[in-house]
């Protein structure tokens, strides 16, 4: 069986500014990855090179033993940290775009988190807070079945009882075997669905450890980040 | 998937566009029914409104087609269009052809609405309307050698077909090579003055090319035929030269457009 994902030697520079630095990485189906690091370590644009938004790289990335392109984006569900979403849509229209384009997308699923969330499908994008844009998203990323899930930020700037309720939609939506990765912050919110933690500084692999390994050491992954990345405290 | 992408295409175009249409269709009835009802400053006013109306579904639909790619491609919509298990080439190709679709439809509208305003201010309404287009029908019917009529009007169509494919892949040229990295932080000047440089060479190159390159197309009362002048003293001549350059051009812009989204330009 292929790796999920699998990144060789990967680099990534805007101009002068060289962002990942030779990153290896490496991981099976069937895990929740958190992928942390403080700002502007290159999470984000590690994300977008799995995901295919970003192409002119160094080194060798796989997803499901594929190099990025139509295939690993058919597998591949994707949350930015922006709305993507075309404000003229209505909620049900992005739910059918979604279904027109992703094989994987089950469309049942995503007009009852709709319901649950308390979002009405007729209501145009443009006229949703933010929140709301960003609940519509979440339940259209979590509604395919897809083999990886990237979802880059997806608890900044809300609160914790709605910290909460995402985590929850993540937990209880994403397919059986497949992989989530996750980039955050917000540590203490996360820690507790990590089966892995990645954390990448300076544009390298600072830590990649499972969870099972940080609890024998005795120690959070709060406390292992701190460690970690002191250089910036 | 390309199916797909050109149906959400034209919901988009429709959302953006549409509007103006509406108004054009209102403001051509409030005059229609100023004429019905007599009512001369209903008529002046319907008749300005209308003429602005026709400038405004030029301008509406050309700022549409360039807003559209611009945002669904390079600003945060392009998050979600890249990440569509669908190729950039099939992205654009999309984009062009409902492009193309809009901008042609927004020809015929105001040379629509134009004629039917010099129809009006020649005073043909009614049954001269009627009795010109009769004639006009008529003598089509007289020329003896129908087959020309067809060749001529479809040369003419292909001619206008390609200007707009042009155009369009100009615009989408302009608008990617300014979100390469260099050029990304200025917002939209780099994509004016890229595309008024494009443009005005794409011009002047096309017409040197008419001018001094001795083979044409020209279409004259005798029909349409080869010829091996590069000026005509009669009739419209098009060099065969310029209409080969603008095709390759056209193929050009559209492949670098797709180059630079595969190779050159990351997201903001």
């Amino acid at each position: 069986m292929s790796k999920i994902i699998e990144v060789k030697g990967l680099q990534k520079s805007y101009g002068h500014n060289q962002v990942l630095r030779g990153l290896d990485l490496s991981y099976d189906q069937g895990q929740i990855i958190g992928l942390l690091g403080p700002n502007g370590c290159g999470k984000t644009s590690l994300i977008k090179i799995l995901t295919g938004l970003i192409h002119d790289y160094e080194g060798e990335v796989l997803i499901d033993g594929h190099k990025p392109g139509i295939y690993t984006k058919s597998v591949t569900a994707y949350l930015p940290e922006r709305t993507y979403l075309p404000e003229w849509m209505k909620a049900k229209d992005a739910i059918d775009y979604f279904q027109d384009f992703f094989a994987d997308f089950d469309k049942a699923k995503a007009m009852d988190m709709l319901t649950r969330f308390r979002l009405d499908p007729n209501q145009k994008i443009k006229t949703m807070s933010k929140g709301m844009q960003e609940k519509l998203q979440l339940l259209i990323v979590m509604s395919r079945a897809a083999k990886l899930y990237c979802l880059d930020e997806p608890l900044g700037g809300v609160d914790p009882a709605t910290r909460s309720a995402i985590l929850d939609v993540i937990m209880n939506n994403y397919a059986d075997k497949s992989t989530v990765l996750i980039s955050t912050h917000l540590i203490n919110d996360v820690e507790r669905i990590f089966n892995s933690v990645l954390m990448i500084g300076e544009g390298r692999v600072k830590l990649d450890a499972s969870i099972d390994e940080i609890r024998e050491s005795g120690r959070s992954v709060e406390d292992i980040f701190k460690e970690v990345f002191s250089f910036g405290w | 998937m390309v199916g797909k992408l050109i149906k959400n295409e034209f919901k988009a175009g429709l959302h953006s566009i549409a509007p103006i249409y509406v108004a054009a269709v209102a403001a051509v009835g409030f005059m229609a029914l100023a004429l019905a009802f007599e009512i001369a400053w209903l008529t002046a006013i319907s008749l300005v409104a209308v003429i602005v109306i026709a400038l405004g579904i030029l301008i509406v639909t050309l700022i549409s087609v360039v807003s559209n790619f611009n945002k669904t491609l390079f600003r945060d919509q392009g998050y979600l269009s890249f990440t569509l298990p669908v190729t950039s080439g099939q992205l654009l190709f999309a984009k062009a052809l409902s492009s193309f679709v809009w901008i042609l439809l927004s020809y015929i509208a105001v040379i629509g609405i134009f004629t039917g305003i010099f129809l009006y201010s020649s005073d043909m309404v009614g049954e001269e309307n009627i009795a010109m287009i009769k004639i006009l029908i008529s003598t089509v019917a007289e020329i003896p050698d129908t087959g020309a009529v067809i060749r001529v009007v479809s040369f003419i169509c292909i001619r206008i077909f390609l200007k707009i494919v042009c155009l369009i892949a100009q615009i989408y040229f302009a608008i990617s090579l300014s979100n390469v990295r260099p050029f990304q932080r200025q917002s939209f000047l780099p994509a004016i003055l890229i595309f008024v440089v494009i443009y005005g060479v794409m011009n002047t190159v096309s017409t040197l090319l008419t001018a001094y390159v001795p083979l044409s197309i020209v279409i004259s009362v005798q029909g349409i035929e080869l010829s091996n002048r590069a000026m005509s003293a009669g009739g419209m001549v098009y060099g065969v030269a310029d209409i080969i350059f603008e095709f390759v051009m056209t193929t050009l812009f559209f492949y670098l457009s797709t180059w630079f989204m595969n190779h050159k330009i990351n997201l903001k």
